[in-house]
């Protein structure tokens, strides 16, 4: 029974009055109102329009609560009195069994549809046994059924409440992808985990041989995995999801084909989907679907397969590898992260090492990241450096040393920590999120990130003086851009998984690609410059402790050596599976770019204008508009400097000027991509190392990068083999009898000139990338001169280029595909017969 | 109570129209109305807004079911075809009525 309850609203008087002092105005209020002219409102002065929006629309059943319906009226009410009554004739019933069975299965979906992120009002407290379990005691002593499921029903209750807990606890849920209210519904939180599960064993036993057992099980192994993981008993979590799996095939095997739910009315088995309407005044009630048998059964599988894979994380997973585990998690078809809470994965990580959102200072996780990132280390050089100093001066100047390193630089890091706490603490959130409430975060990390960056250039300078360094290395701005253009491509790739470019856009989309992907290799080579150059500073240091006369000073720098990473570390940067990866996919989206620019439909300068120029009336939506606003969150982060309309257009025209040259460069980057992808394929280490799984024990991990690696590399030679039929519409060389004149000297784009030291100079004369450069190891030369292009046979003397007719050339996106999907060439049969009549016609 | 003159609304500028002119209705804004529907339920609250449809838009309204089970609902929106009776206070109420015959549930009255 609800009664008013809102001491926030004033109530009218109209239930202290007698009924008298109400008349019937019916026939008044349609006779005055049928007299206004329509589409006018007769209003109060306080009312507007946002409360007109905010009203409830009494009688529609999607925002009316309290609708009454016949099936309300109709129904038996699902009240503790029923569930007595229920569970009384059932355990008397030679086919309670057999309904129980029924109702223990229904309260599995109502568990999945939660688990899923419905809320608790819509899903499991919809069922009159959930709510009144407490009734099913008395039963449940003397009959196996029933206990078995009271046991159950408590078991589902505990393990929500965990969820809901959790999910509070980690702040990473939103409404839209899972909901924590529970509207003090009892979750059981004074009973004790241990005891429930107990209960579950007991009452396991007693319906042995039954189809209820397998039911059970899935419920008690479910809630032990969930709990033997949140401490940290990683061997007793991987036992308990060995049977929660055994368990979930038999209950999909043997006990789901047996069951006859009938339909979608559930009142049988004690569901009444509209039980809690009342509770959701201020949402207005959704009127949930449960989810179906099928999948609620894939649901519980893929669960499974991610607490396992929690399960087989290191005990102290590194803070580096969170983010690409949690983009694995996310993107995996077979695995489908977004089925599942996001913050059981928070659970674990929270209560793995509470490195990451517990009570420990973020910041000590930051240094932890800094300090074992498997990528060129940041910090480390830096020390060794100051060690390395401090080993060569007297103890006077070694205490100064170590003053100033207390007094600045200690604060500078805590600054720089303090800064990119955030930063990456978002990153990281980000990753947890839905595709598109994690693309608006990544964006906003981006751009503050370009802020941070002009703040961590003043950091080096600091650091550089008190480490009596000059020139580079900037380790600071150097790790803050790095991550800045990893959520910049992270950004688009996110935005590929929400389907939301169109085919049209694919080449700028490309176009983008390439260029943050260069500028990231060179931000890479940049870190080898900063590993070397520490390399060498502690080892010059040591070389001169060698020459100096104390034996002291010798005996005590004998046993100082350079920490081993650093002897090889700037060759291993270079061959790093990861600049590997980055550069793969830089090639591929150079290829890419080059293919669809110029077998492209013309961007029509007449349509649409750039940023906030008014369309021209009636045009549309123009490609140049489409452009900025697609790309608009990228050019407001700054750096690299942005790839604006106007160089894209150029670099497009460009591209077509020159068709042959621009298929051949294409295929250069396309030959280069598959050339990395091959060799990180060939090693299942290497290509994990290449997605920063290296560190994560488990097959599982090796197995999920050459997948993505092979499935990168199966486009990549998809597009090769478009490239090489798109070659068949070139004009063919002229014939000596054709051949008027010497051709011109065709350039082909010069875009991508990666490896040249102070950046390179665009078609628009505009510099390009970060100033550092780079050493590039390997990249292609794209500028490639004097193409031999013969003029098109038989076109006269005026010479006139002839036009290619393309065919159409589409990119075909599959289910493991992530922003490349696979060029594909249609109706090639075409350009078979033009060949042939041409060269009928040359013969 | 009984407004004597209403201001016209400074927006929208519709309804500056003839909408504007102070009507009968205006006078039973702010008023409490007991509004039934037709699964039975009674909706009362102040009469915020209304149309040519018999839309009653109401606010701070509580919503009794046929079993006499009470809700706070703040403000609602009933449409006119879900109307089977609308009342409000006697003492808001007469002073609108020209006729005593419109206080019966079939008569008609005209303006």
């Amino acid at each position: 029974m609800e009664t008013n309850g809102d001491a926030g609203q004033q109530r009218p008087d109209n239930g202290k009055k007698p009924d008298e002092s109400f008349v019937d105005i019916t026939q008044w209020l349609e006779t005055e109102t049928s007299a206004l002219p329509t589409g006018h409102v007769v209003r109060s002065e306080s009312f507007l329009m946002i409360d007109a929006m905010m009203a409830i629309e009494i009688m529609t059943p999607k925002m009316d609560a309290g609708l009454v319906t016949d099936e309300d009226l109709r129904t038996p009410a699902l009240d503790r009195a029923w569930v007595e009554a229920t569970a009384d004739r059932l355990a008397a019933s030679e086919h309670g069994d057999r309904d129980i069975t029924a109702t223990m299965v229904a309260l599995l979906l109502a568990e999945t549809s939660f688990l899923y992120g419905l809320p608790l009002a819509d899903t499991l407290f919809t069922c009159a046994y959930v709510q009144h379990v407490d009734a099913l005691d008395v039963l449940a002593t003397d009959h196996p059924a029933i206990a078995a499921l009271r046991a159950s029903i408590r078991g589902t209750i505990k393990l929500a409440g965990g969820v809901v807990t959790l999910m509070r606890q980690a702040g990473v849920y939103e409404d839209e992808d899972f909901s924590t209210e529970a509207h003090h519904f009892d979750l059981l939180p004074d009973v004790r985990e241990i005891d429930i599960v107990a209960d579950l064993v007991a009452a396991e036993k007693r319906v042995k041989g039954t189809d209820l057992a397998p039911l059970v099980a899935l419920h008690r192994h479910a809630l032990v995995a969930f709990s033997r993981v949140s401490v940290r008993d990683m061997e007793a979590a991987s036992d308990a999801i060995g049977l929660w799996r055994r368990a979930l095939d038999t209950v999909r095997d043997q006990v789901v084909p047996n069951v006859e739910l009938g339909g979608e009315d559930w009142w049988a088995w004690g569901f009444n989907p509209r039980a809690n309407r009342k509770l959701v005044v201020g949402c207005p009630p959704r009127n949930i679907k449960l989810m179906g048998v099928e999948p609620a059964l894939d649901f519980w599988s893929k669960l499974t397969t991610h607490f396992s894979i929690l399960a087989s994380l290191p005990p102290v997973i590194r803070a580096v590898d969170i983010l690409p585990l949690t983009t694995y998690l996310s993107s995996t078809p077979s695995i489908g992260f977004t089925a599942i809470p996001r913050a059981l994965l928070q659970y674990v990580l929270l209560a793995h090492d509470l490195r990451m959102l517990g009570t420990v200072p973020f910041s000590q996780w930051v240094k932890q990241l800094c300090a074992e990132s498997a990528d060129p280390p940041y910090l480390t050089p830096m020390a060794c450096g100051l060690v390395a100093s401090v080993a060569v001066t007297d103890a006077r100047a070694r205490a100064m040393l170590a003053k100033q390193v207390d007094e600045r630089v200690a604060p500078v890091l805590r600054t720089v920590f303090q800064t990119l706490d955030r930063n990456i603490l978002d990153l990281l959130r980000s990753g947890l999120h839905n595709p598109a409430r994690q693309r608006r975060m990544i964006a906003k990390i981006f751009k503050y990130l370009d802020q941070t960056q002009a703040a961590a250039e003043e950091w080096d300078v600091q650091l550089q003086e008190v480490m009596r360094e000059t020139g580079d290395p900037f380790y600071l701005t150097t790790f803050t851009y790095a991550l800045k253009l990893r959520a910049m491509v992270h950004y688009i790739d996110v935005g590929s998984s929400l389907a939301i470019y169109a085919p049209r856009e694919l080449p700028a989309l490309y176009y983008h690609i390439d260029h943050l992907l260069s500028a990231l290799g060179s931000t890479l080579d940049r870190q080898a410059r900063c590993a070397t150059y520490a390399h060498l500073r502690v080892a010059h240091a040591l070389d001169a402790v060698q020459l100096r006369p104390s034996s002291a000073l010798r005996k005590r720098a004998g046993k100082t050596k350079p920490a081993p990473q650093f002897a090889a570390v700037a060759t291993d940067l270079l061959a790093d599976p990861e600049w590997r990866w980055i550069d793969a996919r830089r090639a591929m989206a150079a290829g890419m770019f080059l293919i669809l620019a110029v077998t492209g439909e013309p961007l029509n300068e007449d349509l649409g204008g750039e940023g906030d120029t008014p369309r021209t009336a009636g045009k549309g939506y123009g490609w140049r508009l489409q452009y900025v606003q697609r790309f608009r969150a990228l050019h407001a982060a700054g750096t690299p400097e942005p790839r604006t309309a106007d160089v894209y257009l150029a670099d497009v025209n460009q591209a077509r000027a020159s068709p042959a040259a621009t298929l051949a460069a294409a295929s250069a980057h396309l030959a280069m991509a598959h050339a990395h992808l091959a060799a990180l394929a060939s090693s299942a280490e290497r290509a994990a190392q290449a997605l920063h799984l290296g560190g994560l024990l488990g097959d599982w991990a090796r197995e999920h990068a050459v997948q993505v690696v092979q499935g990168l590399l199966d486009t990549c030679i998809a597009s090769q083999t478009a490239v090489e039929q798109l070659g068949a519409y070139l004009p063919r060389p002229a014939t000596p009898e054709t051949k008027k004149s010497p051709q011109p000297q065709l350039k082909a784009p010069a875009r991508h000139n990666h490896g040249k030291k102070g950046g390179k100079k665009g078609p628009a004369g505009k510099k390009r990338g970060p100033s550092a450069g780079g050493r590039g190891k390997g990249k292609p030369a794209a500028k490639q001169q004097e193409r031999e292009e013969g003029d098109e046979e038989g076109l006269g003397e005026d010479a006139a280029e002839p036009q290619i007719v393309w065919p159409a050339v589409r990119v075909e996106f599959g289910p493991e595909s992530s922003v490349f999907g696979r060029l594909v060439v249609e109706q090639p049969e075409v350009v078979e017969e033009q060949v042939v009549e041409n060269a009928e016609t040359r013969a | 109570m009984a407004a004597t003159s209403i201001t016209p609304p400074p927006v929208p500028p519709r309804a500056t129209g003839p909408a504007a002119v102070a009507t009968p209705l205006h006078a039973l804004l702010e008023q409490v109305l007991r509004v039934h529907v037709t699964d039975g339920r009674v909706f009362a609250g102040k009469l915020k807004c209304t149309d040519r449809d018999r839309n009653l838009v109401l606010s701070e309204t509580v919503e009794i079911t046929p079993q006499g089970d009470e809700r706070h609902v703040a403000m609602v929106m009933v449409p006119g075809k879900h109307l089977t009776k609308v009342e409000a206070l006697a003492v808001a109420a007469l002073p609108l009525l020209v006729d005593q015959a419109d206080l019966a549930p079939a008569s008609n009255h005209g303006e």
